[in-house]
């Protein structure tokens, strides 16, 4: 580490070079004036956006460079500062030119997580160039690691493989997993599952060829691995016990992104499968819930989507007791089909359910094709049965209270005779 | 009567122009490098300095390589430090093919390393690109330094593109568990390879030059490099040189290898039994096959000794040093052509030769030392090193790729030398 430090401190006779602080500093110099005349300048509002202050930053630079050019002072240092920030600028236009073909998610991962980090990655390399030889200051040993001798450079390449395959590998296997379903035919759970399985694997190889890569002796990685196994039995079990979960889950198929389980009696939709939490979204008030991996395993789970999507729901109906029940069941059942939502097969059935007070009660029975469509599906086909009733001049009673007041006469004395008039009085209705 | 007003600045012109000239005179200076030893009370040299090595082609750069040279700068700086305790010197180190792009972009950054510790070739390169400055040896310096090796490195004006430093011979490098005596002559070396010896000869021109003074075709290669028309004669002697090369490459035992530096590490995994090596490779060599290490001068031949050719490492400095960082970097240049330091040099690791020609080194105190000086005398011998790859290293490599199209059958005799003699009379090989 000594090396790295020493190395370090000699580019300080490099970056203390007036050319050099001249040109390092004209870019936040040229920032800062842009922005505090675009705030107190009296620019035009629609000139004080931040591509505006940009556009006119990268001018006045590209227009110092080129003055530095001509005086025959240093001026590439700026000249690729100014570049860089051009690039950094373009950047930002990627999500702009490409949101009609991703969603908005994909898009900012896209952006966020890999197309940032990695021109961030390259801004790095380049600077490094103009001070040092990056190859041979990747050769600084950091130190011996698991029977291994790690230097900076294999150190900064395994880590930056490591995120690419971590936040870039996504998409392949999505694509991988898309095309198998082209080809095979597999639901659109399974599809989601696969991409998930193909990228664990992925990572999981890919570790293994980093640690390879790098060195690392493999007997000392296992020795390490045992040793560690016992703290991560009891210090991360709930963690490693999720990710195992997780692993089977998707490998047994029992639930899968795309799913739909009733989760505290309401449907919710499995988005993702994470190594610790599956993310579960509730349609009635449009919250996720994450649940963790291990919970599948330890509680049952009501799921819609296990063999197939469809759903049988179910909607109750009271019809008057002069209403032959035939009929009812007959118009109840026509009504359903009627209903956008509804499936034909299996075909709507009614029953009739009980006798109650006031009326006789059916129950409507139908299937649907999407769980999580139930609330809407109902609401429906009750409104369709109301109107079907009044256009049949079927009556749907309902229960007539009827209050009954009593005018209770005070007691008679205790001196009335025996046999002297009757205890009650008048009866009337209210 | 009004007075009249005097200027606060009476000599105001006088002194801009004054001013202007020192401005002029300091630029002026700035782009000549004087390493004349400052006069008077010595001056207390603070900062840091980068010093950019390039590392020559038959060498790899790896973690080995930089830890040993930055083991042997640190011994020198130390020495250094006795005298200038607040100068620092920190060094980076580039692939000398590779150094040319890389000074041209950093150089235009402000961003150019102070000294450049390079071949004479690629310092000539540099110079002319405008990516160093000119230097003025003092004639006290010059005329300790080995004549050969000053004009090896002037440019026009009398002036030079760079400072000599030191010299790295070309010898042959043995296994001894495989090879008790090293073979004398070209012939024993293909009659020992014919029995089993495993032989490795770089398929480069630079590093396979040897071969054309032991086989006598030194004088007529030279003057085909020296520009004189390829008459039949010198056609005929490169025919020769191909004929050699031809029949040792029928050898099933004997390798042609496009690097030193491939066969350099075939020796030492001991999968070579006898290659040429530089100087350089000592070190290495030693570590990996410690005692069994044989180095030997390159073999004569029918034609005579061989004729080796050694490079030259000279010092260049960069253009983008400030005031400060200038001082530093000249007082670490003639620090190091000082007599004391090239001595140490030469005999801490027995690798390398001082351009000071009036130094007298112990020959006999180390046997490699000896030998050194031996490859450079045959060097120096042949007038090869002056004509010969004044364009770095890339007249070799041309070189070399037209001798492994001639082994392979892609080109006829005839049609390898044409090639060779283009080559060879162009020159400039692409260079800028």
């Amino acid at each position: 580490m000594n090396e790295l430090f020493q190395e370090l401190a000699g580019w300080w006779g490099t970056l203390s070079r007036g050319p050099v602080v001249l040109q390092l500093l004209a870019l936040p110099l040229v920032w800062a004036a842009v922005w505090i005349l675009a705030r107190r300048g009296g620019w035009r509002e629609a000139r004080r956006s931040r591509t505006w202050r940009r556009g006119v930053s990268l001018l006045v630079l590209t227009t110092l460079t080129g003055l530095l050019a001509l005086a025959r002072q240093p001026f590439a240092l700026l000249g690729i500062l100014t570049g860089l920030l051009a690039g950094w600028t373009a950047l930002e236009l990627v999500p702009r030119l490409l949101a009609a073909h991703l969603p908005p998610r994909t898009l900012q991962v896209l952006s966020s997580r890999l197309l940032r980090p990695l021109y961030l990655v390259g801004v790095v390399m380049l600077l490094v160039r103009l001070v040092d030889n990056p190859f041979v200051l990747g050769l600084v040993p950091i130190g011996d690691w698991v029977g291994s001798n790690v230097n900076l450079g294999s150190l900064l390449r395994s880590l930056l493989l490591l995120y690419l395959l971590v936040m870039g590998m996504e998409p392949p296997t999505q694509a991988v997993a898309w095309v198998a379903q082209r080809f095979l035919g597999i639901s659109d759970g399974s599809r989601r599952a696969m991409a998930v399985i193909l990228h664990y694997a992925v990572v999981g190889i890919g570790m293994l060829w980093i640690l390879e890569r790098l060195g690392v002796n493999r007997t000392a990685l296992v020795a390490v691995a045992g040793g560690l196994s016992v703290g991560v039995g009891f210090g991360i079990k709930e963690v490693v016990s999720n990710f195992i979960s997780g692993l089977w889950l998707l490998i047994e198929g029992s639930v899968r992104p795309g799913d739909v389980l009733i989760v505290d009696g309401e449907a919710c939709q499995v988005r993702s499968l994470g190594p610790r939490a599956a993310t579960l979204w509730r349609d009635r008030d449009n919250a996720e819930l994450l649940i963790p991996n291990q919970t599948f395993f330890t509680n049952s789970t009501v799921t819609y989507t296990h063999t197939d999507s469809l759903r049988r729901c179910q909607v109750s109906v009271g019809a008057a007791y002069h209403h032959p029940p035939a009929e009812v069941i007959a118009l109840l059942e026509r009504t359903a089909v009627g209903v956008a939502g509804v499936l034909p097969s299996p075909a709507p059935r009614a029953f009739l359910l009980s006798y109650g007070d006031s009326a006789i009660q059916y129950g409507l029975r139908f299937w649907i094709a999407s769980a999580l469509d139930n609330i809407s599906t109902s609401s429906a086909v009750q409104q369709a049965i109301w109107q079907a009733f009044r256009d049949h001049s079927i009556e749907i009673p309902f229960p007539h209270q009827v209050q009954l007041e009593r005018v209770i006469e005070p007691l008679p004395s205790t001196d009335t005779p025996p046999g002297g008039g009757e205890p009650g009085g008048s009866i009337g209705e209210k | 009567m009004a007075r009249r007003m005097r200027s606060p600045w009476p000599h105001r012109s006088w002194t801009a122009v004054a001013l202007l000239g020192w401005v002029a005179s300091t630029m002026a200076a700035c782009a000549r490098v004087e390493l004349a030893q400052p006069g008077g009370q010595r001056k207390e040299l603070r900062g840091v300095i980068v010093l950019a090595m390039g590392i020559p082609s038959d060498e790899t750069i790896d973690t080995e390589l930089t830890e040993a040279l930055r083991e042997r700068l640190n011994a020198s700086q130390r020495e250094f430090r006795l005298i200038h305790p607040g100068a620092q010197v920190q060094l980076q180190l580039f692939a000398e093919e590779r150094l040319l792009p890389e000074m041209r972009l950093r150089t235009a950054a402000g961003t150019g390393p102070d000294l450049l510790f390079v071949n004479n070739t690629t310092a000539a390169q540099l110079h002319r690109a405008g990516l160093t400055r000119t230097v003025r040896i003092p004639s006290s310096l010059r005329q300790k330094l080995d004549p050969a090796e000053v004009r090896r490195s002037q440019v026009a004006g009398g002036e030079f593109a760079s400072l000599p430093v030191l010299l790295l011979p070309q010898l042959a490098c043995f296994d001894r568990r495989r090879l008790a005596q090293p073979p004398a002559d070209l012939n024993g070396l293909l009659r020992l390879s014919g029995e089993g010896l495993r032989v490795g000869l770089p398929l480069d021109g630079f590093n396979l030059a040897w071969t054309f003074g032991s086989l006598g075709l030194a004088a007529p290669v030279e003057e085909l490099f020296a520009g004189q028309p390829a008459t039949p004669k010198r056609r005929a002697a490169l025919g020769r040189w191909l004929a050699w090369l031809k029949q040792a490459d029928q050898i099933p035992d004997l390798q042609f290898q496009v690097s030193q530096s491939q066969l350099i590490q075939a020796l030492a995994k001991g999968e070579l039994d006898w290659t040429s090596c530089r100087s350089t490779n000592l070190a290495r060599l030693r570590k990996d096959l410690g005692t069994h290490l044989g180095v030997a001068p390159l073999p004569r031949g029918p034609g005579g000794p061989p004729s080796p050719l050694s490079r030259q490492r000279v010092l260049a400095f960069g253009r983008n040093s400030t005031p400060a960082q200038r001082e530093v970097a000249e007082a670490f240049a003639r620090f190091v052509v000082t007599p004391l330091t090239q001595r140490n040099l030469a005999l801490q690791r027995g690798e390398v030769l001082p351009v000071l020609g009036s130094l007298r080194l112990p020959e006999g105190r180390k046997g490699t030392l000896r030998l050194l000086i031996v490859a450079q005398a045959q060097a120096r011998s042949k007038g090869l090193a002056k004509a010969l790859f004044q364009h770095g290293d890339l007249e070799g490599e041309a070189i070399g790729r037209i001798v492994s199209r001639y082994l392979y059958g892609d080109l006829t005799s005839e049609g390898a030398i044409d090639e060779l003699v283009g080559v060879i009379q162009q020159g400039g090989m692409g260079d800028e």
